[in-house]
């Protein structure tokens, strides 16, 4: 596969919230038992997250932050706003953010929206349709003819499953220009109660969006130096992960399970992944020069390094985007490729991503 | 899992007679043998033990009697099975020849076998721990080490080894008066058309294969080992060119068509739908040599692996780390002094080492002209008395001196 990515862009929420505020505020929502506020602040610690943005905030008049969505809980079976509410939520929100990072990644490609042939748009956040694809043909002018596909509920990989399907269609279709966005609205599925994973859950997942405009080895542009290409993915369904992560559709919100084995998990199965990867290309972890690893939360990151014994530093833009993004879910692999680019980074690039399985994406760019 | 037996900051204050990098084979043997001489031994490796190693499994008879002679207590044995034929393998044609004085253990169970035996004779131990960087002194190493969780800490040997297999990406700097600079480039030299390894375990209830049998599937575009491992599993090795693995899409992919070209009892061993959901590991290139001493002052010593090695066909890797780790013992043993010990080990390493390697890339070269290597394997199906003899290179050479 060789597909070349024109322009990457980014979108986050008008507002974001400052960790230490955002565990404040998870304190009214039930997450912590009374007593238990300083518990629930180091969670929020641990996460190594600076500030996070959340299309549910509003204009704040004295605190440092406002939201009115979820009403603090009344008695200990609150469970916060209906999943109906919050696909409303959804649908005013997602595709203004999704609209905007995809105008910024047709500015970069310096691709016209009446040129983009195919539309892939990926989330896991939210149902709506009409949805996503058709505020980004008004919104941003894409052709009525596009090619549409949606890739959903996929997990925070999404990305690189978007990315898999864009490429196919490159390769199918040299003229094709394929833009992929993902747009996730995590904040919309806060969980009420004390529930373990769905405390780090709500400590860790962000707002944002991001997308890529690229074409396949065919196109004219294909060949233009300057780019990233992707020239291989590979996947894998990890043996034994049984459901150590996964992500089911409740009535008061979309809700994670996530077991506290993930980090062992994806530490002991990575590195054979990431040999196999490398190898299908002639290439060894050595001849890497830049990682993008899905930040799921600060530990998988410290698992991912250990295993494939990194240098110190190795994962600063992935380290970055956690602090100051949190976990945008599938749009967050898109943000740390376009801070490698921006800082510079050297090919090849790997980037991974696990999700609800569990399941490992892997993509090599150079 | 094998604890540390030192923490990071208490090693960092202790200076070190000697310090071993990578705990394979080479490794582990060297400082079980330094620290028998009565010096103070510091084994660290990257990994947490036991850990998986791509590696055929077979303990040719040289590495069975270089295992005896590292004299480990009874404890510390490995559970090795003995090996007790050969099927050679090519394109429809099979001969199963029977071989002696052969194993077969897992390297998860060797390596942490030699790994406790080392430690029980006083070598401190510290795993997950890698090492980035040695700085050459004048009386002296300096190496910079890394924990997951902890900052860089540096360590001070006298000596250091570098055991740490194909892998090895240590770089060194010497330094002289004032600023250390780096030495130039990697020294490595890989050999052009050189394999990469590629290898899996798969559970116990695949394929029909039994203990003490290993099948060496040889096709076009490289070979594999299949032998079940102490504990059941099936254990697959192979050496391909790295070509092949793009041409095929995965390397699961390639080994499956490899196994099905050579049809027979390689397919019996390893069904496909086992070998699409296998987890392969691959290694850099195989066929290489790097300078035997490293930096200026001859402090810096490679072994095993990281000094040299040809291809696995001849199953020989494992005898010739633990060679290497006990000419490394026996030549700090014998001699007088550091000028003396720095004068003789390259000598006595080039007498034990040259014709093997020689003799390992004839038949390397040989299975690369598959016409040769499938009349070879008519031959030995229809004398197999004569074939045992005259091939026992099929699992390792002779003695090592
Ligand atoms: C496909 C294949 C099949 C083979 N089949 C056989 C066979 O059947 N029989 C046989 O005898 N040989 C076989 N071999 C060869 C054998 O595996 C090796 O020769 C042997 O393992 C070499 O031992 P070693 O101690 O030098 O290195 P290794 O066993 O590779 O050990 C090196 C150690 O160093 C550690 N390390 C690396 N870098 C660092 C660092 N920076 N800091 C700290 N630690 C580090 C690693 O974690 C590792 O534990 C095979 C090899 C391949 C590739």
């Amino acid at each position: 596969m060789s597909f070349t990515i024109l322009g990457l862009g980014t979108a986050s929420p008008e507002r974001s919230i400052a960790q230490t505020d955002a565990a404040t505020l998870a304190a009214a929502f039930n997450n912590a038992a009374p007593g238990r506020e300083r518990t629930l602040a180091a969670i929020y610690r641990q996460t190594r997250i600076q500030s996070r943005g959340s299309v549910l905030l509003e204009e704040p008049a004295r605190e440092p932050f406002a939201q009115s969505f979820y009403s603090p809980a009344a008695d200990a079976h609150a469970t916060g706003p209906t999943t109906a509410a919050r696909m409303e939520r959804y649908r005013q929100a997602a595709g203004a953010l999704g609209c905007s990072a995809a105008g910024r990644a047709l500015e970069a490609a310096d691709v016209a929206p009446a040129a983009v042939t195919h539309l892939v748009t990926c989330s896991c956040t939210g149902f709506a349709n009409p949805g996503l694809d058709l505020e980004a043909v008004s919104g941003l002018g894409l052709p009525a003819t596009v090619q549409r596909t949606h890739v959903g509920f996929m997990g925070c990989h999404g990305a690189f499953n978007a990315l898999r399907v864009a490429d196919a269609f490159a390769t199918a279709d040299p003229r094709a220009v394929v833009l992929v966005i993902c747009v996730e609205l995590c904040s919309l599925h806060f969980q009420y109660g004390p529930r373990a994973d769905h405390i780090v859950a709500n400590s860790i997942f962000a707002d944002g969006a991001a997308a890529a405009v690229g074409v396949g080895a065919g196109h004219a542009r294909g060949a233009e130096s300057d780019h990233w290409r992707i020239i291989g993915q590979a996947s894998r369904i990890l043996p034994d992960s049984g459901e150590q992560m996964a992500w089911q559709i409740g009535d008061h919100g979309f809700e994670m399970s996530l077991s506290a084995q993930v980090p062992t998990a994806i530490a002991e199965h990575i590195a054979p992944l990431v040999e196999s990867g490398l190898a299908v290309h002639g290439l060894v972890p050595a001849d890497v020069r830049s990682w993008a690893v899905h930040p799921g939360g600060p530990r998988v990151l410290a698992s991912v390094a250990e295993a494939l014994t990194l240098d110190d530093g190795a994962l600063d833009a992935s380290h970055h985007v956690l602090a100051w993004h949190g976990n945008m879910s599938s749009a967050t692999i898109l943000f740390i490729l376009e801070r490698l680019i921006a800082t510079g980074a050297d090919t090849p690039c790997v980037a991974m991503a696990f999700g609800p399985g569990l399941t490992a994406e892997l993509a090599v760019l150079t | 899992m094998i604890a540390a037996t030192v923490a990071l900051a208490e090693a960092g204050e202790t200076e070190w007679d000697v310090l071993v990098i990578g705990a394979g084979p080479a490794g582990a043997a060297a400082a079980l043998r330094i620290v028998r001489l009565g010096l103070r031994v510091l084994l660290v490796d990257r990994g947490r033990f036991p850990r998986p190693k791509v590696c055929g499994c077979c303990l040719s008879p040289a590495a069975v009697g270089e295992l005896a002679a590292l004299a480990l207590p009874a404890e510390c044995l490995p559970p090795a099975v003995p090996l007790h034929a050969v099927w050679i393998a090519s394109r429809g044609r099979e001969a199963r020849i029977d071989t002696s004085g052969g194993s077969t253990v897992s390297r998860e169970a060797l390596d942490s076998s030699l790994v406790q035996a080392a430690i029980r004779a006083g070598v401190a131990w510290m795993p997950a721990t890698t090492v980035t960087e040695i700085v050459d002194c004048r009386s002296g190493t300096v190496a910079t080490v890394r924990q997951a969780t902890a900052a860089a800490a540096r360590l001070r040997a006298g000596f250091v080894v570098i055991a740490a297999g194909l892998a090895d990406a240590i770089r060194i700097r010497s330094s002289g008066e004032g600023q250390a600079r780096t030495a130039a480039g990697r020294p490595r030299r890989v050999a052009s058309g050189s394999l990469i390894g590629l290898g899996a375990t798969l559970p116990a209830a695949v394929g029909s294969l039994p203990e003490g049998e290993l099948v060496m599937a040889v096709g076009r575009s490289g070979y594999a080992g299949i032998v079940r491992l102490e504990d059941g599993r099936l254990d697959l090795a192979a050496a391909v060119e790295p070509g092949a693995v793009s041409a095929a899409g995965s390397p699961a992919a390639l080994i499956d068509a490899l196994v099905s070209d050579v049809g027979g009892m390689a397919r019996a061993s390893v069904p496909s739908d086992a070998l699409a959901a296998a987890a392969f590991r691959a290694t850099p290139a195989l066929t290489h040599t790097t300078p035997l001493t490293a930096g200026d002052s001859g402090q810096i010593i490679r072994i095993g692996d990281a000094a040299a090695y040809v291809e696995p066909f001849t199953g020989e890797g494992m005898g010739w780390a633990l060679a290497s780790g006990r000419v490394l013992g026996e030549t700090f043993a014998a001699s007088a002094s550091r000028a003396d010990f720095q004068t003789r080990f390259p000598v006595v390493h080039a007498r034990v080492f040259a014709a093997h390697h020689a003799r390992c890339r004839r038949v390397a070269a040989a299975v690369r002209r598959p016409w040769l290597f499938a009349s070879a394997v008519q031959a030995a199906r229809l004398a197999p008395a004569v074939a045992a003899r005259a091939v026992p290179w099929v699992i390792g050479g002779g003695r090592l001196a």
